[in-house]
């Protein structure tokens, strides 16, 4: 995905002149020939993300619609306040594009992780939150998004399902019927979940953004009353974002997602996805075990 | 230059700050008389001087929220608004509280309240301002204390690093929150990073005119303006028993006969 968005934002600097790329020291090789023809546009602006959130969000308040990128806990958590208050409070216009993800740095630690940046962020009216499950997905939610008038994050992973959909912000899209019970899988945990899921009967609902402004709607008769709502970062934003309805047809609801707790472990993604139960086998073993309940 | 002296003008506008926070039991008037003499050479005086205009090309963001009764006060004087504001400063609907609102007052230009927010959102505006050709000044005030900040800091750096010469950075110096943590030479500390660093009586008009006149080709300047925190009542000079007190009715009559 991080090639993706190197094109596509490299594509939006050189076709429109109202748009901004400011970068906290990564990625800055591939924007090597942006940053070179558009210095008044594209900056590397250096390791200082709480003065990198506020200045996007003055070029906003003239204007210039910034998409500011680094990695997720230093863009998301230590600029927390900024993105509040002169993005989110101004109701100014903007787009947050982190790397890193849940536990992409597998091998970095804690520091690098961000498991909870999709429920920090769900906490400011307005924003809309892109989790993307494949390079094509996030191509088209920034090249549709970028200037939506609203606060937008995306939240790039280093890992994406085999299979790409189409979406519209706040779309929930049925891929498989069953009648065993729905599963509700965001982004990059698509894969997991189908392959743990398989022959189990079950309805498998996806989505790749969360809407809070306007509840996502599920098109679902809601098979034994049964929901399995699967999120690859800390549970709870989804839940949060779908329509009443799910909760007022007394389903009952298994949330899966990241542990709350530090994960003092390296290693690799696979590693990581098995030791927090998020491989095809443990999601495999806590559905069927809440379906036989 | 000639010999400048509105204090009688400032005056009045530190009694309507006065009679404002006392309807509403808030507002920090201390901090609003820091930097009242340097709203009202930015915004009376120094258009009169030069072709500094904030209703067209130029910007102002009092990053020191809290000093919102000095900026009602001027946006006043400079007729953005009407005297509305000292009626319903703090009522439930009013355009006007204790931190100033973009979304709601004409001439407000950052939404502050959280300190180190508003140097570099200046600095963004003043980004903006390069790649739409718009020839622009963008003075930013901040308070001595908001040096605490380490955003302002990482601002410094950007806004000499990218040398925006656009940006007169106001520094109120009033020192109250060196019982804190001191600040130690303030010019030192500006000159390395790189700023045109001239130092001013926050309370002499012709002073701080001299210093927003100020200008560099390549530098941003840093203007440190040495103030009195209430300046203007000498119970509440200087002391932090006033930072967001409110007077009493018994208080009002004294009060404004040492403003009169």
């Amino acid at each position: 995905m991080r090639k993706v968005f190197t094109n596509v934002a490299s594509q939006l600097i050189e076709n429109e002149a109202n748009s901004a790329l400011l970068l906290g020291d990564i990625g800055v090789f591939g924007f090597r020939e942006v940053l070179s023809k558009y210095p008044q546009r594209v900056f590397n602006l250096g390791i200082l993300e709480q003065s990198m959130i506020s200045l996007g969000a003055g070029l906003s308040s003239e204007g210039i619609i910034p998409i500011i990128h680094t990695i997720a806990p230093f863009m998301v958590e230590r600029a927390f306040e900024q993105i509040k208050i002169d993005f989110g409070y101004q109701n100014l216009p903007g787009n947050l594009v982190s790397v890193g993800a849940s536990f992409d740095y597998t091998k970095l630690g804690c520091t690098h992780h961000c498991p909870a940046d999709v429920n920090l962020l769900c906490n400011i009216p307005g924003i809309q939150i892109f989790i993307p499950g494949h390079g094509d997905e996030f191509q088209d939610q920034l090249k549709e998004n970028w200037s939506n008038g609203s606060l937008n994050y995306f939240r790039l992973s280093e890992h994406e399902n085999t299979q790409s959909f189409k979406l519209k912000a706040g779309e929930i899209k049925k891929i498989k019927d069953g009648d065993n019970g729905v599963v509700i899988v965001v982004g990059p945990l698509l894969d997991q979940v189908l392959a743990g899921t398989d022959g189990m009967e079950l309805e498998i609902h996806y989505v790749n953004s969360l809407n809070f402004s306007n509840p996502l709607q599920i098109n679902s008769n809601f098979p034994r009353n049964k929901v399995i709502i699967v999120e690859p970062y800390y549970s709870g934003a989804l839940l949060f974002s779908l329509s009443e309805e799910l909760t007022r047809s007394k389903n009952e609801i298994l949330q899966i997602g990241v542990p709350r707790a530090f994960i003092n472990k390296y290693g690799d993604y696979n590693q990581f996805l098995s030791y927090l139960g998020l491989d095809a086998e443990s999601l495999r073993n806590k559905i069927r075990e809440f379906l036989l309940k | 230059m000639n010999e400048i002296n509105d204090d009688k003008q400032v005056r009045k506008l530190k009694s309507k700050v006065i009679i404002a926070a006392s309807q509403a039991g808030e507002g920090h008037i201390p901090s609003a008389f820091s930097i009242l003499d340097i709203l009202y050479c930015l915004y009376i005086l120094l258009p009169k001087v030069s072709e500094i205009d904030f209703r067209k090309q130029d910007v102002f963001v009092l990053s020191k929220g809290h000093a919102s009764l000095a900026l009602y006060a001027i946006l006043e004087q400079a007729k953005f608004i009407n005297s509305d504001w000292v009626e319903t400063f703090g009522d439930f609907n009013s355009e006007f509280g204790g931190h100033p609102d973009m979304r709601k007052i004409i001439g407000v230009s950052a939404s502050t309240g959280s300190l180190g927010h508003g140097l570099p959102f200046a600095i963004g505006k003043i980004l903006a301002n390069r790649v739409h050709k718009k020839k622009s000044k963008v003075f930013c005030l901040i308070g001595d204390g908001e040096l605490n900040e380490g955003s302002i800091w990482e601002s410094l750096l950007l806004a000499s690093h990218h040398k925006l010469c656009e940006l007169t950075l106001i520094v109120d110096s009033n020192n109250t929150s060196d019982r804190a943590l001191t600040l130690g030479d303030i010019e030192s500390k500006f000159n390395s990073f790189g700023f045109l660093v001239k130092t001013v009586d926050g309370h002499s008009h012709k002073s701080i005119l001299e210093g927003l006149l100020e200008f560099s080709e390549v530098k941003p300047v840093a203007l440190i303006a040495h103030t009195i925190k209430g300046f203007g009542i000498s119970e509440m000079e200087n002391n932090p028993a006033w930072h967001h007190a409110i007077p009493a009715t018994k208080d009002l009559d004294r009060f404004m006969k040492e403003l009169e």
